[in-house]
């Protein structure tokens, strides 16, 4: 009887932990619909001091040692995926089209899971016609606007300073990247 | 023959949801203590140290590839804290954090008064009479803002454009003329 009152206590206890520590964690991933924010192909996440940051969006950046910038300081926009779902890889050429963004500063970069960064270009890189800027990711050298595709990169990172306001304007303009694979290898 | 299965599916919930709590509001706090005590460790308190590979202020540069870092943890148990900033002509920030990753206070280039400016910092039971006096004194010019943080320990840390070569150049020497130290009284 004692036995099976400890198998009990047991079992609950560890079930209930993993349950908790399990969901404590991913609510504080990217892949957590209540706390980030999809724009088209592309979601950001609460940066700190924003209205709508929680211990959870705090706790995305401080779980990978990171303190969040503040929300007027910056806007990132993240994907994983291509247009028409596939998951970024290395192996593809990719076709980034978008309108040169407002913002006074911005970048794009790819980046591995871990946060670093295989490459990053800013719009002192860039070459643009009539104010559309056309980029390929790949691991080879391209012709135009090429950012290096490195092993290990995972993520599209688009990244605008001051970006509170010109995030609004991207939206309203419905001038976020679109991102189209064109071959594969 | 169900109570005692409820009983245990109760305790189970609830340590779910301790866990849950616990995890949520301690994990990534104590996750950023690790980094602000190797940072304390290898460099002090009160001292401004510039992100470098392999170095203890570089757990802090979340974008490391796009932004040069400089942080300092600060201590404010024996007195204000100032740090003297030259502002680059380029994205240049200062964010001061509480404790728990929390954000008190930001400024960027494009709001920073001056070129050259000290930001003071105080904790969390400031004598308002020292304050005056101290923004009154000679030692003070008109480009000093100060800092009522609430708090008596925290990290701040200063960010400039670093993508590339140049713009990283220009924050580097921006933070070699910047400095974290007791405020002169």
């Amino acid at each position: 009887m004692a036995t099976g009152s400890t198998v009990r206590f047991a079992s609950s206890l560890l079930i209930g932990a993993a349950l908790g520590i399990g969901s404590a964690h991913y609510m504080a991933t990217p892949s957590n619909p209540l706390i980030s924010d999809r724009h088209g192909n592309w979601y950001t996440w609460p940066a700190g001091g924003a209205p709508d940051s929680s211990p959870y969006s705090q706790a995305y950046f401080l779980l990978k040692g990171h303190l969040p910038e503040h929300f007027t300081e910056a806007t990132s926009l993240y994907r994983s995926h291509d247009d028409d779902g596939g998951r970024l890889s290395p192996d593809c050429v990719y076709l980034l089209n978008m309108a040169r963004p407002g913002a006074r500063r911005w970048t794009l970069s790819l980046a591995g899971d871990g946060g670093a960064f295989s490459s990053v270009m800013t719009q002192d890189d860039v070459i643009s016609t009539a104010g559309r800027i056309e980029v390929r990711l790949a691991a080879l050298p391209q012709p135009g606007n090429w950012l290096r595709f490195g092993e290990g990169a995972e993520r599209l990172v688009l990244r605008m300073y001051d970006g509170e306001d010109r995030l609004r304007q991207a939206e309203l303009d419905a001038s976020l990247p679109t991102l189209r694979q064109e071959s594969c290898s | 023959m169900t109570s005692p299965n409820f009983f245990w599916v109760i305790f189970g919930m609830l340590t779910a949801l301790a866990m849950h709590l616990a995890y949520a509001l301690f994990v990534p706090a104590s996750q950023l203590n690790e980094g602000v005590s190797a940072l304390l460790e290898s460099h002090g308190p009160n001292r401004l140290v510039i992100a470098e590979p392999g170095n203890a202020a570089a757990a802090f540069a979340a974008h490391e590839a796009e932004l040069a870092y400089a942080v300092c943890a600060f201590d404010l148990s024996s007195g204000p804290l100032e740090i003297k900033a030259r502002v680059p002509d380029q994205y240049w920030s200062i964010e001061v954090y509480g404790e728990r990753g929390n954000s008190l206070y930001t400024l960027n280039d494009t709001q920073a008064p001056r070129r050259q400016l000290s930001v003071v910092l105080y904790d969390d039971n400031p004598d308002p009479q020292a304050i005056v006096e101290a923004a009154n004194s000679s030692n003070r010019g008109l480009n000093t803002i100060t800092v009522l943080t609430g708090t008596t320990t925290g990290i701040a840390v200063l960010r400039s454009a670093g993508a590339g070569k140049l713009e990283r150049q220009r924050a580097l020497d921006a933070f070699a003329d910047s400095s974290c130290g007791p405020a002169a009284g």
